[in-house]
């Protein structure tokens, strides 16, 4: 009878291993399938944004323009001006679309908001984008692609009725995967998924989606652009006993990647400023000055492929490459800042080979001759890293783009180097820094939920208030009943707290509870407003070793928020993500 | 808690002349007047005048205990004023006062302000301890009456 019984027991577990393995299969196949489709989703994407902006810079280009129609360049200058005027047209017309800009608005849906991001804000940024860096404006494509794969990633997502946990990792693939398109280069776009949207978690599940999806974008750009590199690289020397300069060259590239960052804040502060007023769109005066500038250095017009080429051929002298590097710095930030369409990416390769071939340069004033053309990649790679906070994906795209093994041991230091020059000086990545002037905090290892928490949303109205003139006796036998009490002056002015906390002291003697009033124990704590963070409440509440603040308008305390309500919604949002995240909604 | 003396000094006990609590409260809290107890002691006295006018401090027994807290105080302390002839501090048994014990904490500094008030009242509260100080006859004999305090 066992023996039977036995048998039984095994033919149920091998069936049931077996409809097990077909359903794991079947998440796999699907997965692999999603991923795929996916990939060359954000790989077409990417390509038609490609091919876009490239049909714009050929066709509309000054320089191109001007040899068919023999107009002189100077007329085609206005191209950057019509340009602007066309970004500024359809942010008027679009301000809800146009607000979820840039790498940010894609960490922010992916890690925060978990929500879809709708096909027409993607197909929006799409022409946005292209027309500006159609139209000459310095910045790069990488922002736009990532947004438009990132985009193509949550559409399918919801075509397929996918549950958010899957939306998140596919969009995150569609990401990486538009970069890879775009540079041609598939591990660079797998780590810039890794570093940038996902903020360093190698834990996440999207990461083989990511994987697959860069992979089958990068088979989409082959097919589509061949194997045409995007720079022409001239014959170079990396002599690895130079390892002194390629660190000196990685802090140059980080002090020159805070600079851009300083100057970058100091011009959105301003644009702030400017736009509150509600004046005249900043962009356009500063596509005319840029139009100036274009007639007389041609070379800073477009996203900077181009110059990059001509550094490498040794095309221009010292002071020219002085004036360019000054004018790229200005103007990319000024364009960043002020409205237009584009990431930095391409701006940092430009940059990036402008200070290392200048650093070659300068140092043989001195009688330390070094290969130009290996300075300019090395420092290519130092200000990527440095200015985006990626110093792996920075690595892997030099080495994607130079197809060159030598340049990887420079590369590797003045990445890291950089990167840690900044990080160290700013106390987090450019995206980091960027969330938290949103009010976004990701700099710890996991999000602080409670940032996006009012205070308003969980204050209660229970609490009494004392005049602080008051005995303390006479408190102690309010804060019997209701344990906290606010305190305020004789016009209901808040003054500050009091807790059986406090008071547990005095009680310890009877006489000290007679010589006290409520002023001689207030607790004199900093309150916040109805618009405060509970993250901020939960940080003064630590500040003092308290568990209740007052909440305040116009001096008066209209609330209290209790520590214990904080926790109860912190556990709140947790358990609703985790229901999001693995809840059975779809597949 | 520590001992009461690590709040207090020799120079921070004072015969009174003032006959008014207020002049009283000026005249003991310039005892702390370039010391590192406190840096503006024209505020501490405001601070502790303001407090005197909210409530009396004088709680029975010939004693006064002003006190106050204040951003300037940066080192907890307590002066001691002994006033032979009595001074009116309307306190609630309505008798003069002879020992007036002047409290001064840091703003931030409250248990440590709440343990050395009970413990200073604790000590008063000792008939004879009060008595001892009351008749003694120089700051010296008050720091030897406090070092054998319990």
């Amino acid at each position: 009878m066992d023996t039977i019984l036995h048998i039984l027991q095994h033919y149920y577990d091998s069936i049931k291993n077996f409809f097990t393995t077909r359903y794991d299969l079947k998440e796999y196949i699907l997965q692999i399938g999603i991923s795929l489709i996916i990939g060359a989703a954000a790989g077409l994407g990417a390509m038609g944004f490609h091919t876009l902006i490239e049909w714009m810079r050929i066709v509309i280009n000054p320089s191109h323009f001007s040899r068919y129609l023999e107009i002189p360049s100077f007329v085609m200058a206005i191209v950057p001006v019509i340009g602007a005027l066309m970004i500024i047209g359809l942010t008027r017309l679009f301000p809800k679309q146009a607000s979820e800009r840039g790498v940010t608005s894609v960490i922010k849906s992916v890690l925060l908001q978990k929500i879809p991001i709708p096909l027409f804000t993607t197909l929006f940024h799409l022409i946005a984008s292209a027309v500006t860096l159609g139209t000459g404006a310095p910045l790069g494509p990488e922002g736009p692609s990532a947004k438009i794969g990132g985009g193509f990633g949550s559409y399918i997502s919801s075509l397929f009725r996918l549950n958010i946990r899957k939306m998140t990792t596919y969009t995150v693939a569609g990401a990486g995967a538009a970069i890879s398109a775009i540079f041609n280069a598939p591990i660079a776009g797998v780590f810039f998924g890794i570093e940038v949207i996902l903020l360093n978690d190698l834990k996440n599940e999207s990461l083989s989606a990511l994987v697959i999806a860069s992979v089958s974008a990068d088979m989409v750009s082959k097919a589509y652009l061949g194997n045409v590199a995007l720079l022409q690289i001239p014959k170079f020397q990396v002599n690895t006993h130079e390892v002194l300069y390629f660190i000196l060259l990685a802090i140059v590239c980080g002090i020159v990647a805070l600079l851009f960052m300083e100057l970058s804040h100091i011009i959105k502060k301003i644009y702030r400023k400017i736009r509150k007023q509600d004046t005249i769109a900043i962009l356009l005066p500063l596509s005319l000055l840029f139009a100036v500038a274009v007639i007389f250095y041609t070379d800073i017009y477009g996203i900077g492929y181009e110059l990059i080429n001509k550094v490498l051929a040794k095309e221009f002298s010292v002071n020219i490459l002085l004036i360019l590097f000054v004018l790229k710095i200005i103007f990319i930030a000024l364009y960043f800042q002020t409205g237009a369409y584009g990431g930095l990416f391409a701006p940092s390769l430009c940059i990036g080979i402008l200070v290392g071939y200048l650093f070659a340069l300068m140092l043989s004033f001195f009688g330390v001759t070094l290969d130009p053309v290996a300075y300019a990649l090395i420092g290519m790679g130092g200000m990527l890293a440095g200015l985006n906070s990626i110093p792996i994906t920075a690595i892997l795209m030099v080495f994607e783009l130079t197809n060159d093994y030598r340049v990887i041991l420079p590369v590797m230091l003045a990445s890291v180097i950089s990167h840690l020059t900044v990080t160290y000086y700013n106390k987090g990545t450019i995206y980091e820094l960027e969330l938290l002037e949103e009010g976004i905090d990701v700099r710890k290892s996991r999000i602080n939920v409670l940032e996006s928490v009012t205070v308003q949303s969980i204050a209660s109205n229970n609490f009494q208030i004392i005049n602080a003139k008051a005995p303390l006796k006479f408190a102690m036998d309010k804060l019997i009943e209701v344990e906290r009490l606010i305190v305020v002056d004789d016009n209901g002015v808040y003054t500050g707290i009091l807790s059986l906390n406090e008071v547990r002291q005095a009680l310890l003697s009877s006489d000290v509870v007679e010589l006290l009033i409520c002023q001689d124990i207030v607790l004199h704590v900093n309150p916040c407003n109805e618009s405060d963070s509970a993250a901020e409440a939960l940080r003064r509440m630590d500040e003092y070793g308290i568990d209740f603040l007052p909440v305040v308008k116009e001096n008066k305390v209209t609330a209290i928020v209790l520590y214990r309500d904080i926790i109860s919604m912190y556990n709140k949002i947790i358990v609703q993500i985790e229901e999001k995240q693995y809840g059975h909604l779809g597949l | 808690m520590s001992s009461l003396l690590e709040f207090t000094d020799t120079k921070f006990i004072k015969f009174l002349k003032s006959k008014n609590k207020y002049k009283a409260i000026e005249e003991l809290a310039d005892v702390f007047k370039g010391t590192d107890v406190c840096s503006d002691i024209k505020a501490f006295i405001n601070a502790l005048k303001e407090r005197e006018e909210i409530m009396t401090t004088g709680i029975g027994f010939g004693i006064a205990v002003p006190h106050a807290k204040l951003e300037s105080v940066h080192k907890i302390a307590f002066a001691i004023g002994i006033s032979k002839k009595g001074i009116d501090f309307n306190s609630i048994d309505g008798n003069p006062v002879h020992l007036v014990v002047l409290v001064a904490a840091g703003e931030r500094q409250h248990k440590e302000y709440l343990k050395l008030l009970s413990k200073i009242m604790s000590v008063l509260k000792n008939d004879t301890i009060r008595n001892e100080m009351i008749q003694a006859k120089s700051s010296k004999d008050i720091i030897e009456i406090l070092r054998t305090a319990k």
